[in-house]
């Protein structure tokens, strides 16, 4: 019976996937402690399949307990991800929290692939709404996207702080819970911002290293959600933001971001 | 039957690629490569977190590719390092880097575990380095730097140092058998297990044999162990480590070329791989119990680590063979039986210095030998006369400060200040007015500037001033233990400065490449003097050098090495230094665990170099390959087989100028002294993982 539910499972959940966000993952600390991370982007968290460049980065940084901000530095071209270290040690006993945000790209999807992607991120009826109507006047969606991904590191000593916003990200999230390291079965509480503000209505995805089954969520007026993470996993919240084109009337801007951090067993 | 079809449609889908429907492309082609972040290969010599183009890290990656003759070998994989060896194999290596012939150490610190290999006022030579009792299954990694710009190492380090890092735990337990010519077996065992929360014991034991190429059988027997235990996390851990360790062996040592030349001595036909004394050799013994505590907390890292080591060696050589003494030959004893207390405090912090970030690290370091060294003429091991016997305590404090500023994103500076003070009393016991006390100290500033010219290039410039201990019985000597003349008593300490201009760069995707440029200056060489075993505090000296070291990656299991060196050594006069290389080079090919296999082909050159001051004589080059190839067999076995000197050369591992002397002889003969490379020798590994 619970084989064939673990089946029936499985069946729901293919198809369900995620689109091409960017995302840190951790790796061993150098030798020194400064923090390793990987950045790159997939379609289905965790695996990553392609690399960020270098030239791609916009800002980056990386503080902690008693770490001063500073930007993250190239370490390696890694096959499926590009590895960047933090410019100073890290003790052990700091948590500490990393960002970057990528370069604007811009990009033309066609028809078809707008709807698979509409879908995918949750689009509310406005999008739709004014996209079918570009599509009728045979205007092509043509986007300006950025991408933008921050990662929470538990030290092993004394929990900080919740976590600060990062100034000048165009868009951030907020990991608000003060009960450090996380543990499975832990309510989480996150706080979406768009330059620097409370970003509303925003519908967003938890997702784990352990399964492809996302759980979804919806920003209140203040930019928070608070959803519950039921495994011990390291996790994902990601969402994306678009909106028309304050410059072009028939274009779009569209904004990424992910937040990753572990949660531990209880 | 419902459940069933399920299930595989399940399996079905989950076998698919998970890709899901086509999407819009925000990042690029996804090519569906699996995910695969190496970050840490075979070097971590990433730019950024060194402070000179010439230190590194070497990963255990590397170290498992490659063959090693001998367990000094290891340091090798540092670039421009050539180990070699003279003697048995229960001796010292010889080392050479920068223009050094580093003898068995002098001038390279080497640290294993935690705790230092060099040996002060050593029985056999100032700064003896025996790393026999490395076991290289259980190295992490190899951290090495070289030059006197950094302010954590002190005496020996003037051309480099090496710290080697002990796994606290191995992947799995394993045992290996490897099978070679001439009588060579080694067997490994090792195993790491948790023997309470938080708590890892790790185990490995060794033992070796070997009667080696010579005609007179080495016979090493080498016995090996290593027990750790771990506790802690990274924040808050500690360590205790006990080692043990015996050898003894019948030593080859250099003969003379114009034996090897003739052919023939005393109607008996004599070749390379003869003998002059067959009862050179000897036995040594190490144990020791080292232990280290750290903690991170947001004041910073401290770190507290300790060794207790007691040390012999009984060592009988004869490398002039009836010069000093016709009647019974010039064969000499060198003991040395010591106990080594040391302590290493060491805290690091983050803090601004002014509007920019530092961070500094402050340490002192204390050691002290007790040591009663020999020096003895003897008739197959036995002593036939005392020629000195000394009783030294030494002690050595080393307090350092460095601190690293962040002057810009781009611009690093790195200041280091090092006081070091050593106080050394000898008891002659032989001859009293040898005797007596000595004591020096020394500051040595640092400075280095680092400048990232872009994310993959770094330029360094390095400066610094370093020393190197003399031995303690050359402090107070007043009186020659051999003719009786009159001796002044050396420096206790002397001072090296040096200096380097380096660029490291990754700017070619999967090539990294370093240069540096260096020059170091002596206020006085140790110099080896061959026919009576032991080092000499000579004239002052001056290097200079180029270092080219270059990484290439061109495919996730394919990794070149290439390390070129080229050395200018001088005394003050002009005059040459004896046995400094002028060029060293190493090229290696490594192909890692394709379809199961792993392989690596490396060229080791090493040069040529002035023999004698007036370079009248010269050593002739060196040049060999060695082979490693690996089967893995299933998960948990796998094959290696290693060829030595895979196109047979006929080189020498060493060649000294002197005069010696043979039965026979009317009168002394300078000439040539070689100790050959061993020849073309397979040996074959089955490790067993369980």
């Amino acid at each position: 019976m619970r084989r064939s539910l673990f089946a029936a499972v499985l069946l729901c959940l293919y198809g369900t996937a995620g689109a091409h966000d960017t995302w840190f993952a951790p790796q061993p600390p150098a030798p020194r402690g400064e923090l390793v991370l990987a950045l790159g982007t997939g379609n289905q968290f965790p695996v990553q399949e392609v690399p960020v460049s270098l030239r791609q980065l916009q800002t980056t940084g990386c503080r902690g307990d008693g770490v001063r901000a500073a930007p993250l530095r190239w370490a390696a071209d890694a096959p499926t991800a590009l590895v960047l270290r933090s410019a100073r040690p890290v003790p052990a006993t700091a948590s500490a929290t990393c960002w970057a945000q990528l370069v604007p790209i811009d990009i033309d999807i066609d028809d078809a692939t707008v709807d698979i992607y509409l879908d995918e991120i949750k689009a509310g009826p406005a999008v739709r709404e004014r996209w079918a109507a570009l599509k009728a006047r045979g205007v092509r969606w043509q986007e300006t996207y950025v991408k933008h991904a921050r990662i929470e590191l538990d030290g092993e000593g004394t929990p900080g702080a919740p976590a600060e916003a990062i100034e000048g990200l165009g868009m951030d999230v907020r990991l608000e819970s003060t009960q450090r390291p996380l543990r499975a079965g832990d309510r989480v509480r996150f706080q979406l911002l768009r330059d620097g503000q409370p970003l509303a209505g925003l519908p967003v995805e938890l997702r784990s290293d352990l399964s492809p089954l996302g759980l979804w969520g919806q920003t209140d007026a203040e930019g928070r959600v608070e959803m519950t993470v039921p495994l011990a996993a390291r996790w994902i919240l990601r969402g994306t933001d678009v909106r028309p084109s304050a410059d072009h009337p028939d274009r779009w801007d569209s904004r990424f971001v992910t937040l990753a951090f572990e949660v531990r067993r209880r | 039957m419902q459940r069933t079809l399920l299930a595989r449609a399940a399996l079905a889908a989950i076998s698919l690629p998970i890709a899901g429907p086509a999407l819009a492309n925000h990042g690029g082609p996804v090519t569906g490569a699996p995910q695969t972040i190496i970050i840490q290969g075979h070097y971590d010599n990433a730019v950024g977190t060194q402070d000179a183009a010439s230190a590194g890290t070497i990963g255990r990656a590397l170290l498992d590719s490659r063959p090693a003759q001998r367990p000094g070998e290891v340091l090798e994989f540092v670039p421009g390092v050539i180990v070699t060896q003279h003697s048995g194999d229960g001796k010292a290596n010889q080392y050479f880097l920068r223009g050094f012939n580093l003898d068995h150490g002098t001038d390279f610190a080497t640290r294993i575990g935690g705790m230092p290999v060099n040996l002060p006022s050593h029985g056999h030579g100032q700064g003896y380095s025996d790393m026999n009792f490395l076991l290289p299954e259980l190295v992490e990694r190899v951290e090495y730097r070289k030059g006197p710009y950094f302010a954590a190492v002190g005496d020996f380090a003037a051309a480099g140092s090496a710290e080697i890092k002990y796994l606290s735990r191995v992947a799995a337990p394993f045992g290996q058998l490897t099978l070679g010519a001439n009588g060579y077996r080694r067997g490994v065992a090792g195993v790491s297990g948790d023997v309470a929360p938080g708590m890892t014991l790790l185990g490995a034991l060794e033992s070796m044999q070997t009667d080696g190429p010579w005609t007179v059988p080495e016979g090493v027997r080498k016995f090996n162990g290593v027990l750790t235990l771990t506790g802690g996390t990274r924040a808050a851990g500690w360590h205790v480590s006990a080692m043990g360790y015996r050898n003894r062996w019948t030593a080859t040592d250099q003969i003379p070329q114009r034996l090897i030349d003739a052919g023939s001595y005393q109607g008996q036909p004599f070749g390379r791989f003869d003998s002059l004394d067959p009862t050179t050799g000897g036995e040594t013994q190490r144990t020791s119990l080292s232990g280290e505590w750290h903690r991170d907390a947001a004041e910073g890292r401290t770190t507290v680590a300790g060794y207790a080591i007691r040390y012999d060696l009984d060592l009988n050589s004869n490398f002039t063979y009836v010069l000093e003494r016709p009647a019974d030959g010039d064969q000499f004893k060198q003991t040395d039986a010591r106990t080594v207390y040391g302590l290493d405090l060491d805290h690091v912090f983050n803090h601004d210095v002014g509007a920019w970030p530092a961070r500094t690290a402050v340490g002192l370091q204390v050691r002290h030998d007790r040591m009663r060294v020999g020096l003895y003429d003897s008739v197959a091991r036995t002593i036939t006369s005392t020629v000195r016997e000394d009783n030294i305590r030494q002690t050595a404090v080393g307090l350092y400060a460095q601190t690293s500023v962040e002057i810009t994103p781009e611009l690093r500076a790195v200041f280091g200040l090092r006081a070091d003070h050593v106080q050394a009393r000898v008891d002659a016991l032989t001859l009293p007015a040898n005797g007596g006390s000595a004591n020096d100290a020394r500051l040595s500033p640092k400075l280095s500037l680092i400048y990232a010219l872009t994310p993959r290039t770094e330029v360094f410039v390095n400066t610094g001033r370093g020393l190197h201990s003399n031995d303690a019985r050359g402090m107070t000597a007043s009186v020659d233990p051999l003719s009786g003349d009159p001796v002044d008593p050396v420096p206790p300490l002397v001072p090296l400065t040096g200096a380097e201009l380096g660029l490291r760069t990754q700017a070619i995707a999967g090539l990294q490449s370093s240069v540096s440029v260096w020059g170091l200056r002596s206020a006085s060489e140790l110099v080896y003097i061959g026919d009576a075993g032991t080092t000499e505090a000579s004239l002052g000296s001056r290097r200079r050098g180029i270092e080219f070291s270059n990484r290439w990656t061109p495919l996730p299991w394919l990794l070149f090495d290439a390390d070129l060196a080229f050395n200018h050594a001088r005394f003050d006069d002009g005059s040459r230094i004896p046995n400094a290389i002028d060029r060293v080079a190493s090229v290696a090919g490594t192909v890692r665990d394709l379809a199961g296999w792993t392989a690596s082909l490396q060229w080791r050159y090493l040069g040529s170099g002035a023999l004698a001051e007036d370079n009248s004589v010269r050593s002739l080059p060196a040049s060999t390959m060695n082979l490693r190839v690996t089967r893995q067999l299933g998960t948990r076995a796998s094959l290696t087989l290693d060829v030595f000197n895979l196109f047979d050369r006929e080189v020498n591992d060493i060649l000294y100028f002197y005069e010696s002397q043979l039965p026979g002889e009317a009168a002394a003969v300078a000439d040539r002294h070689v100790h050959p490379a061993e020849p073309r020798n397979l040996r074959l590994t089955l490790q067993a993982r369980f």
